[in-house]
């Protein structure tokens, strides 16, 4: 209550005192009952921004509260767009559409009436009526028509200083504001100040977590959260697909430092400590979630709370077990390669050396020696095709034959199970039956259309397994025990037991040649069934 | 100068039959009396340990392992050794052997013969 500087004992005495006492009071009471509207007012609109109101519904319960206060007003709020130059509509309920739909949009400058000029120079701008000011010059006609006559401006400041917009107050008639009017207008372009940029961070914040929230739930990495316990509190999709699990559930509440491997525990764990001292680290470590355990690249970045504290460690990891062997197969490869072009080197300078002390003449030289080299050479391509993984044994008999089958296809029968040859014993035995073939097609069974080859195969259980290989001719010439063997007869039974450990025997039997070879399987191999044995 | 090895008992550790009867025609050829070859550790050890040798010609690549045995085996009875290898490098051997003499295949024949012939040289 105010304080009256009359004294009471005048008010009974003197009418006219008490009248104009009572009009004081009733003034007093006025003003109270708009600071109460205003106050009221003010915490509608904090409660809507708190409760996540939209700009527009916030701007409406903003101006309705202060044309609560001052029933002839018609309020207007105006925002500056993105580009700084142009006012939008923010809300004006009681001005009538087609004057909104005018100034949607206008260009602000120096003299674009109330609020183009207020929004352009920042500050408020009276406009005690608008058809004799010459910053209304471009806009009589429409403010005529729509029965405007006064418009009071005031710009909406953002903490930082930025102009967000303008409030302005319209009024029917040519009209002057008074102390009360510009304590109004400043309030409610403050108070609209502060709802436009809670509700634009929030905007951002939120459009800000929908990218995130959408780029964890698609990233095709592990991406994982751990709290201060060092336990996993959340993980993506991606993440839990990556260590076999369906459900995050599986995961959260889970120990991190139990899901990695004994032998990296204590390293990570050092790494884990160091993130929540505030580093971020990067490291690889084998992960025991899985069987056969699988290696990841990893990186902890720690989450600190406004104090600095950090309370969360943001985790994120890549599979890397598939590359890293990638990289070492590669690396064996490359070693592999290096290793089979010098030794092929050496044994084509070998082979050279063998059949020219063997051979008659210079043709026969020729013939032989590119004979030996080609069935190196299919060895070798079918190697390199299976990426010096194993040859089929099927298809690498085929091809090392096919130019003995001549005109009939039917003179050379395979038989045997689908079999993979590592690369180091897949090329004896390639030149092997080369030699076999040489020697069929110069005095054997594929020197006439009668004679057929047959080349058996088959697996032996065992440690190790065994290749057993049987070559038989039918058909051909009697068979003569030759007086002096070939360089590629005796090459079979040598080679087979110098470099395969096996054994390998010919027989010159009268009726067909026959040959057996037997060779342990003593590198990894694979079956029809395609898994290894 | 001529690199005379004739008689000369050289042991010969190689894997490939090839290039294994390529290196023992080359000896043969300038006088020398192979042991072996062989292509297994195993027997390289046997005939290391057990047979009298002036040196030896080791592949470091065998199938399964390395020469490395055959090599301490022959340091050890103090055999004089080179190797022959395909590989550029040496990583394959444990690092106190990797200070001898690599020769890289393919080898010639002067360059094997010149090789033993410095092994048996004698220090002066």
């Amino acid at each position: 209550m105010s304080v009256s500087s009359t004294d009471p004992s005048d008010i009974a005495d003197d009418p006219r005192i008490l009248r104009e006492r009572i009009a004081e009071l009733e003034c007093e009471r006025v003003e109270l009952e708009r600071a109460r509207q205003v106050q009221f007012g003010a915490s509608r609109v904090l409660e809507s921004v708190a409760a996540g109101a939209s700009l527009g519904d916030v701007l409406l319960i903003l101006i309705d509260t202060v044309e609560a206060v001052k029933p002839e007003m018609l309020g207007s709020v105006l925002l500056l767009d993105d580009s700084g130059k142009r006012l939008r509509l923010g809300a004006a309920p009681r001005l009538p559409g087609f004057y909104n739909d005018a100034i949607e949009g206008i260009t602000i400058g120096p003299a674009v009436g109330s609020c183009g000029t207020c929004a352009h120079t920042g500050e408020r701008v009276i406009v005690e009526d608008v058809q004799t000011h010459p910053y209304w010059t471009d806009f009589r006609e429409i403010a005529l028509q729509a029965g405007l006559r006064a418009c009071w401006s005031h710009p909406i400041i953002s903490s930082t200083g930025r102009i967000l917009g303008t409030f302005a107050m319209y009024y029917r008639e040519p009209r002057r504001p008074d102390q009360s009017d510009l304590d109004l207008i400043t309030f409610a372009a403050h108070l609209a100040g502060m709802a436009i940029e809670r509700i634009r961070t929030e905007d951002a914040l939120r459009a800000s977590e929908q990218r995130l929230r959408a780029l964890i739930q698609s990233a095709p990495v592990c991406i994982h959260e751990l709290d201060t316990d060092r336990c996993v509190v959340s993980m993506n999709p991606a993440g839990l697909k990556m260590i076999g699990l369906s459900d995050e559930r599986e995961i959260i509440g889970k120990a991190y430092l139990d899901c990695v491997s004994d032998g990296d525990r204590a390293r990570v764990a050092e790494l884990l400590e160091a993130a929540f001292a505030g580093a971020s680290v990067e490291f690889e470590f084998t992960a025991t979630m899985q069987e056969p355990p699988r290696v990841f690249a990893s990186s902890f970045v720690p989450l600190k709370d406004s104090d600095g504290t950090v309370v969360r460690i943001m985790g994120v990891s890549q599979d890397i077990t598939d590359r890293r062997q990638a990289e070492r197969r590669q690396a064996l490869m490359v070693q592999e390669l290096d290793h089979r072009v010098k030794n092929n080197l050496a044994a084509v300078i070998s082979i050279a050396q063998q059949t020219a002390d063997r051979s008659e003449s210079i043709e026969e030289f020729e013939s032989a020696l590119t004979g030996r080299i080609r069935s190196m050479g299919i060895a070798h391509e079918m190697l390199a095709e299976a990426r010096w993984e194993g040859v089929q044994l099927q298809e690498m008999l085929a091809r090392v034959l096919d130019p003995y089958r001549r005109d009939t296809p039917d003179c050379i029968k395979l038989t045997g199970p689908d079999l993979m040859l590592p690369a180091a014993i897949a090329t004896p035995i390639c030149m092997a039956v080369h030699e076999l073939a040489v020697n069929a097609a110069k005095y054997g069974s594929l020197t006439n259309s009668a004679g057929q080859v047959s080349v058996e195969w088959e697996c032996v259980e065992g440690d190790p397994a065994e290749l057993r290989l049987a070559w038989r001719e039918t058909g051909g010439p009697t068979v003569s025990r030759p007086v002096r063997r070939g360089r590629g007869t005796m090459l079979i039974e040598r080679m087979i037991a110098y470099q395969l450990q096996g054994e390998a025997s010919l027989d010159f039997d009268p009726s067909g040649v026959r040959c057996s070879i037997a060779v342990p399987l003593v590198e990894a191999i694979g079956n029809g069934q395609g898994t290894p044995v | 100068m001529t690199c005379d090895i004739k008689g000369l008992r050289v042991l010969v550790v190689e894997d490939d039959f090839d290039v294994a009867e390529s290196l023992r025609a080359v000896l043969v050829k300038a006088g020398c009396d192979v042991a072996g070859p062989v292509s297994t550790v195993e027997a390289a050890c046997d005939l290391a340990k057990n047979t009298p040798l002036d040196a030896a010609v080791l592949d470091i690549a065998l199938s399964p392992g390395t020469s490395a045995p055959v090599a301490r085996a022959l340091l050890y009875r103090g055999c004089p050794f080179v190797f022959v290898t395909g590989f550029s490098n040496v990583d394959m051997l444990p690092e106190e052997l990797r200070g001898y003499r690599v020769l890289l295949k393919p080898v010639d024949g002067e360059t094997l013969r010149a090789a033993i012939h410095s092994l048996v040289q004698p220090i002066i």
